[in-house]
């Protein structure tokens, strides 16, 4: 990657990676017969998104509408609840919404944990499957500069997915991201991110041929937006160049609160066939800026069934803009995939019952 | 800092969801980060970070906040100083003594860097600054260091 000085950092520093924790449970070995979820009420369709085009001149392309749930789909979100802690935690009102935007979608990248309290997350989950449901969470460790620290999170519906716990990764960009403020100095290698991605490799749970894919969560530091989006590029290089080499698996995709709309994306945008699922549609519950979005590899991640966007707690929920702030000042964004590899990728669904445990 | 500026968890919300309305309670979050109250201390945090600039008439008591113990006090203050670009540049002065303090948090020390270039200045104070940061044992400080140096030569 360049900076804006022209200084090229070494993507070599990227592929030390920090194992973090996997916390699905146990899982059968898929038969393909799993039921998409039906719960909720579901509105019509949205509309596509051409992953084609240039994105500088798109028209909007995303929806507030959530598709019609499908059998041969699934729904990957990302949702930064903002400062998610305590105060939300003892909010019944607010859990019982937050577990209800889960539930719509078949997982969900989650940005901004930030209590050190870590049964947060897992009380979340209980929430999502008070209904009989079975998700499960992955956890990122605390990450950032000052005391208060964030976490990643990804919750997902176990009866659709399943994650490699031993695929999981914090990228290590040098800096050790706990309470710790200690130069680690050994390696030398500078600190580029307030908050390293969280790396996740997930499988649809279906026989034979299932969609297998990578999730990065970002959350980018609002004061440093073009410097690590200058930095995720070679996140994004690095992290599908380990991917393939290690589980042949080409269907990486970049999700999170990136705090820039798509023309403001530099070096990150200029990832050949990487693009935006979301190209002009507010992300934020006040509908006046871009900040979340799902980038996807348009000639290898060809399972994308070109339905993305942003689902209004507002209208969802049909709450005045205080109420749904309670929720969060972000709305989730989503996007659709096909259960099955589309092009014929089969290693990692060869390879499929060898982490399930 | 005035310890009497204390600020209650309805505030500090408050202040997050609107971020404008924390610009006028720039001085309480600050002290809010030094509490004991983690909900109240995450809530100031998402508020200065997405609050935007600060009222010029802050100046002068943010720059002397950079010379404050609290790490994080002086990390907020030297990142709201440099979101007033070059209506800031009179606290280059207190910025580059922040860098060049070996005893203060590094991570305060390399916001101040950041917030150096930030305002756009070039004094010779701050290239001075600029040069022992760059040769700081601490990698991150080191090379936001030279980055600037590079940027403002």
């Amino acid at each position: 990657m360049k900076n804006a000085l022209g200084h090229s950092w070494s993507l070599a520093l990227f592929l030390l990676m920090l194992l973090t924790l996997g916390c699905d449970g146990n899982i059968p070995i898929p038969d393909g017969s799993s039921e998409g979820k039906s719960e909720g009420s579901q509105v019509p369709s949205g509309q596509p998104v051409s992953l084609r085009a240039n994105t500088s001149e798109q028209v909007v392309g995303s929806s507030s509408s959530l598709p019609q749930r499908s059998q041969q789909t699934i729904l990957i979100a990302s949702f930064n609840i903002q400062a998610f802690g305590q105060s939300k935690m003892q909010d019944r009102w607010v859990m019982g919404r937050l577990a209800e935007v889960i539930r719509q979608f078949d997982i969900v990248a989650i940005q901004e944990v930030r209590s050190a309290d870590q049964r947060l997350i897992p009380q979340l989950v209980d929430f999502v499957n008070a209904q009989g449901l079975q998700y499960d969470y992955l956890l990122g460790p605390r990450l950032g500069r000052t005391s208060s620290k964030e976490q990643y999170a990804y919750l997902y519906d176990t009866t659709r997915i399943v994650s490699d716990p031993n695929a999981s990764y914090t990228v290590n960009d040098g800096y050790p991201g706990q309470n710790s403020k200690q130069e680690i100095g050994v390696d030398g290698l500078p600190d580029l991110l307030h908050r390293e991605p969280l790396v996740a490799r997930f499988v649809v749970r279906v026989m034979p041929n299932p969609f297998t894919f990578t999730l990065i969560n970002i959350h980018t530091d609002p004061d440093e937006v073009s410097y690590e989006l200058n930095v995720l590029d070679d996140v994004y290089k690095q992290v599908s160049n380990y991917e393939f080499a290690h589980a042949n698996e080409d269907d990486v995709i970049l999700l999170g609160d990136l705090n820039a709309a798509p023309a403001k994306f530099g070096e990150l945008g200029q990832i050949p066939n990487l693009r935006p699922t979301i190209l002009k549609q507010a992300t934020n519950v006040r509908e006046t800026a871009l900040y979340d979005n799902m980038l996807i590899d348009s000639n290898r991640t060809t399972e994308f069934t070109g339905r993305a966007g942003v689902m209004s707690l507002k209208d969802y929920f049909r709450l005045t803009l205080t109420d749904a702030e309670r929720l969060s000042d972000h709305n989730p964004i989503w996007a659709e995939f096909r259960i099955n590899e589309q092009n014929g990728n089969g290693q990692m669904a060869n390879q499929f019952g060898s982490f399930v445990r | 800092m005035n310890a009497s500026n204390t600020i209650d968890l309805q505030t500090v919300e408050h202040c997050a969801k609107n971020p404008s309305s924390a610009k006028d309670h720039l001085r309480a979050l600050l002290v809010s980060l030094t509490q004991d109250d983690e909900s109240i201390q995450n809530w100031a945090t998402e508020a200065l970070e997405n609050c935007g600039p600060p009222h010029i008439q802050d100046l002068p008591w943010l720059k002397k906040e950079l010379g404050s113990n609290a790490a994080d006090v002086a990390y907020w203050s030297a990142t709201l100083i440099g979101r007033l670009k070059d209506r800031g540049q009179e606290a280059i002065g207190n910025l580059s003594d922040l860098v060049a303090n070996e005893k203060c948090d590094p991570t305060a020390r390399a916001r101040a860097v950041w917030a150096i270039g930030e305002l756009g200045a070039s004094s010779q104070d701050a290239i001075d600054a600029l040069v022992a940061a760059s040769n700081s044992t601490h990698s991150k400080l080191a090379r936001a260091a030279a980055d600037r140096l590079t940027q403002l030569k």
